[in-house]
């Protein structure tokens, strides 16, 4: 609370947060949120207005928004957000469903714990992009990289998030579903699952956010589409307005869907009887 | 006792290994229970109340002895018993109804059988205008009525509660032991509830097993013989208070000693 209102003072540039209180003026999170960017845009038109920085490495907001609005009008900005969303949607339904059967494993047998654990961390411990030169070598710059890095990026914290919430589940849950003679199926569909849903949740939230951010990279160093590669041929052409585009474009849906998990997983949470 | 015993367990032993040695939480633990007989457990923390209940219930192995329920050993959990825990234990995902519904999940009725059967119970412990409501949503005194439904409604003959109602005010709690009587007097079930509350071991027990610790045993088993409902300010109702604490305070001495 104190957070929020401290950021709200020094953005909206009033000095002591108890005055905006007693004028009971509580800006909402949204205005909040957008109040950042909205100075680095005013900062950045003036940056260009008074010419500090040469247009061609800092073009004008104006000409931005122009070539955005061109990229979008030729359709070459959506074929490219498409490609991009594809690869996004596949790596992240793969990743995430092999991660959730192999945390499973991980959480509910010692034995694979003890032989897989420690690669499957080493595994991990490796980002996506050291992935990328070993692979391009195996599998070429086709679809299947992308696809293979996406999905390993995507597998490992939903792994992790299903392993912890494999053993977060109370026991006494547990003994319940024992007690009140269960099947082993039943005791796994309605009780340990529920249970663990909202930590496998926030596990997906997790891999979709790594899997956008290798999805860019992967992009950027070995694709022929994508919005990635948009970028990457903006600075190849020196368009840096291009490259922007690019950018505001990814952050902006970077954004939008974690916003939209965090919205599902709050309302997970909520349904699942957690105070939030 | 002309019928058969409900629950017997014969010299009953178990113990943990806690640091290279074996701590033995109950020794020789002999017991019957009757049919609708209400059987109260008391003792010092940690003489094997709560062992003694899980194991009836079949979530701990004993080392030695037998239990058995209506003459049937006991091999696995919820087994011809149904438990109400300490916590409440109510899933936060489900409704009440959905609580009490999951416990008939195993007998294989239909969804409106399974139904009518939640309802009937909720209605015993008089929830039904909570049915629907959600364990946060509940009280502490109504969650604990919702897992005691839960508890009657698969009709086990035998129950097994262990501190139902440790985490309620004084108040709340004699509501509770009055209400369960009037439950138990239309279910005519048995009842094995372990209670750190001499009180409502008399209130509620025909017979009050007193439990003594290191190594977890029964210390004496005293009868209840006073008419029902009870009065607690009764002449009888003191003096087998008195009885029941010096049997608790000699072992607290030695202990000291
Ligand atoms: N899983 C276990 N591992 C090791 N020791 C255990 C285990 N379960 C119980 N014990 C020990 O056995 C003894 C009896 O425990 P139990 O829970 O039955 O006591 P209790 O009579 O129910 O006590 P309280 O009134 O405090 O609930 C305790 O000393 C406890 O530490
Ligand atoms: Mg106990």
């Amino acid at each position: 609370m104190s957070v929020v209102e401290t950021l709200g003072g020094a953005a909206s540039g009033l000095p002591a947060s108890p005055l905006v209180r007693r004028m009971g003026w509580r800006p909402s999170r949204a205005v909040l949120a957008t109040a950042a960017p909205l100075a680095l845009l005013g900062l950045w038109q003036a940056v260009s207005t008074l010419g500090l920085v040469a247009p061609q490495i800092l073009p004008a907001p104006s000409r931005v928004a122009q070539t955005f609005l061109e990229l979008a009008a030729d359709g070459e900005l959506l074929a490219a957000a498409r490609i991009s969303a594809w690869r996004l949607s596949v790596g992240l339904a793969l990743g995430a469903t092999l991660g959730f059967a192999f945390g499973i494993l991980l959480g509910a047998s010692r034995r694979a714990e003890e032989w897989l654990g420690p690669s499957f961390r080493a595994i991990a411990a490796v980002p996506a992009l050291g992935w990328i030169p070993l692979l391009i070598l195996l599998v070429g710059i086709d679809e299947m990289l992308k696809i293979i890095i996406l999905t390993k990026a995507c597998f490992v914290p939903m792994a992790i998030a299903t392993r912890d919430a494999w053993r977060a589940v109370p026991r006494g849950y547990a003994e319940l579903g024992r007690t009140l003679g269960l099947s082993r199926r039943a005791q796994f569909t309605r009780i340990t699952l529920p249970s663990m849903t909202p930590m496998v949740f926030s596990g997906l939230r997790l891999a979709s956010g790594q899997a956008f951010v290798s999805l860019v990279t992967c992009e950027m160093l070995a694709a022929t589409e994508g919005i990635g590669y948009l970028m990457v041929w903006g600075r190849t052409l020196f368009q840096m307005d291009m490259v922007i585009v690019g950018m505001i474009v990814v952050g902006a849906s970077g954004i939008a869907l974690d916003q939209l998990l965090r919205l599902t997983e709050r309302r997970i949470r909520a349904r699942m009887g957690e105070h939030v | 006792m002309s019928h058969p015993p409900i629950l017997s367990l014969r010299s009953v032993s178990k113990s943990f290994a806690v640091d290279d040695t074996r701590f033995h939480a109950l020794t020789d633990v002999d017991l019957e229970i009757a049919e609708n007989e209400i059987v109260a457990l008391i003792g010092p923390s940690g003489c094997g109340k709560s062992t003694l209940l899980r194991s009836v219930a079949g979530l701990e192995q004993p080392d030695d002895g037998s239990i058995r329920i209506a003459g049937q050993p006991v091999t696995r959990a919820g087994q011809e018993s149904a438990v109400v825990f300490q916590d409440h234990r109510l899933l936060p995902w489900l409704s009440l109804r959905g609580n009490v519904e999951l416990a008939l999940e195993p007998l294989g009725l239909s969804a409106t059988e399974r139904r009518r059967r939640a309802a009937a119970c909720i209605d015993l412990v008089g929830l039904t205008q909570f049915a629907d409501s959600f364990p946060r949503q509940l009280s502490g005194g109504m969650a604990q009525r919702a897992a005691i439904a839960r508890a009657l409604v698969v009709e086990t003959r035998l129950v097994l509660m262990d501190e139902p109602f440790g985490a309620l005010d004084s108040i709340l709690r004699s509501r509770m032991q009055e209400e369960l009587l009037k439950i138990w007097q239309r279910h005519r079930v048995s009842i094995l509830i372990v209670t750190h509350d001499i009180e409502e071991a008399l209130y509620l027990a025909d017979r009050v097993v007193v439990m003594r610790a290191q190594p977890g045993h029964i210390h004496e088993i005293v009868p209840i013989d006073l008419p029902r409902p009870r009065r607690r300010d009764s002449a009888a109702f003191s003096e087998l208070r008195g009885r029941l604490l010096r049997g608790l305070a000699t072992q607290d001495h030695e202990v000291a000693a």
